[in-house]
């Protein structure tokens, strides 16, 4: 048997390994490797038919494996299942993995890696705050001991499922990371910078300026008083696009990208 | 031309820059040294490849945003040539595509510039 491929999932993503097995209609077994964890993910003929890691099977030992972001991987070819606990056709099954995996970017934001440990902040949020029953289950979960993965195994819920929803608590201002991670809370951008956009943008548009602003606000999901720095630039673009002018776009631009870069 | 490459290398997460022409020829290229140039020029060529598969399927598409190996890559169809960013998966996408305008707009109206794209245009393979 040859093994044809072999690297690390930090440099190429499980997601991008399945489609390129998958498109290439390859037949043999994904080992998926992180620290003492291992799973496994069988094609045969480019669909994904088998996968497992520990106790999860099927699609949603897929979906578990896909959120590691750090481990080894190897495909051997011409090995066959063992089983079939994969139904699902691979495309949708690699088009929720492909929606799953843009989230996991916000969520690595917050969330060191599914072994992080989060503890319940005592000052809480300013915000009244509503927890759907599930969410109200993982916060009961959390003790500043258990990590995001043994949460889903205490509750039996798919890891990237409870990473989610500790996510939106951590980013709500409910919790903390105990380990690992750097910034548990997202970078909030200065109202300078809604002042120095409000007012760069104005002098383009006129008057209806700030409207288009908060309209683009409101589009991208976020709030004026909690706008994360991280998609302060995406906003600065989503607005100069509506400038018809393309000599004036280009200026509004110049101007405000001094002020994301902070000169 | 270099100082503009220089200046959109300056935004964070940026590694390196260069223009090519249409046949993945490098024209100007602010690259670090850890980039050789078979390593750009095997990059070049990968994105001319792609935008003239692109093209085909995608009439208007100027734009790339692919990964190449650890990097990820903005590439631009400049039409006379094709401007080719590598940076670091983290970078921030818009704020690149901003920077890369201003410099793209100026670009515009420079004489000289227009003069070296136009003296190096090839017909795309």
């Amino acid at each position: 048997m040859v093994e044809v491929l072999r690297g690390n999932l930090a440099q190429l993503s499980l997601l991008d390994i399945l489609r390129m097995l998958s498109s290439g209609s390859r037949t043999g077994r994904l080992d998926v490797r992180q620290g003492v964890k291992t799973g496994e993910v069988y094609l045969q003929r480019g669909s994904i038919v088998h996968a497992a890691t520990g106790a999860q099977m099927g699609e949603k030992g897929v979906f578990t494996l896909m959120g590691w972001l750090e481990g080894e991987f190897s495909f051997t070819p011409e090995v066959e299942a063992p089983e079939r606990s994969i139904e699902t056709p691979t495309e949708q099954l690699l088009l929720e993995a492909s929606r799953q995996a843009a989230q996991w970017e916000d969520i690595k934001d917050v969330i060191s890696s599914i072994d992080a440990v989060f503890n319940i902040n005592p000052s809480g949020s300013t915000n009244t705050i509503s927890l759907k029953p599930i969410e109200w289950q993982v916060l009961a979960q959390i003790d500043g001991e258990k990590s995001v993965a043994e949460i889903a195994g205490v509750l039996n819920l798919h890891e990237f499922e409870v990473a989610r929803i500790v996510y939106s608590l951590a980013t709500a201002g409910l919790l903390y990371e105990v380990t690992g991670v750097k910034r548990t809370f997202k970078e909030i951008v200065e109202e300078n910078f809604f002042e120095q956009l409000t007012e760069n943008f104005t002098e383009v548009m006129g008057p209806i300026g700030p409207v288009i602003i908060e309209d683009e606000i409101k589009m991208m999901g976020e709030a004026r008083d909690a706008f994360p720095q991280s998609k302060a630039a995406e906003l600065v673009e989503r607005v100069s696009l509506e400038i018809a002018d393309g000599a004036k776009r280009a200026e509004f631009q110049k101007k405000m990208v001094q002020v994301l870069k902070g000169s | 031309m270099k100082a503009g490459l220089q200046e959109i290398n300056e935004t964070t997460g940026v590694w390196g820059s260069m223009l090519c022409n249409n046949q993945g020829e490098i024209i100007e290229n602010l690259s670090p040294p850890a980039l050789n140039k078979p390593s750009l020029e095997n990059i070049s060529r990968h994105v001319v490849e792609l935008l003239s598969g692109t093209a085909e399927n995608l009439a208007g598409l100027k734009e790339v945003v692919f990964h190449f190996r650890d990097r990820k890559v903005l590439a631009l169809d400049l039409k006379q040539a094709v401007l080719i960013v590598i940076c670091t998966p983290s970078v921030d996408i818009p704020l690149l595509r901003m920077s890369v305008n201003v410099v793209l707009a100026r670009w515009e109206d420079d004489a000289a510039v227009q003069k070296q794209l136009k003296a190096q245009f090839v017909e795309r393979l």
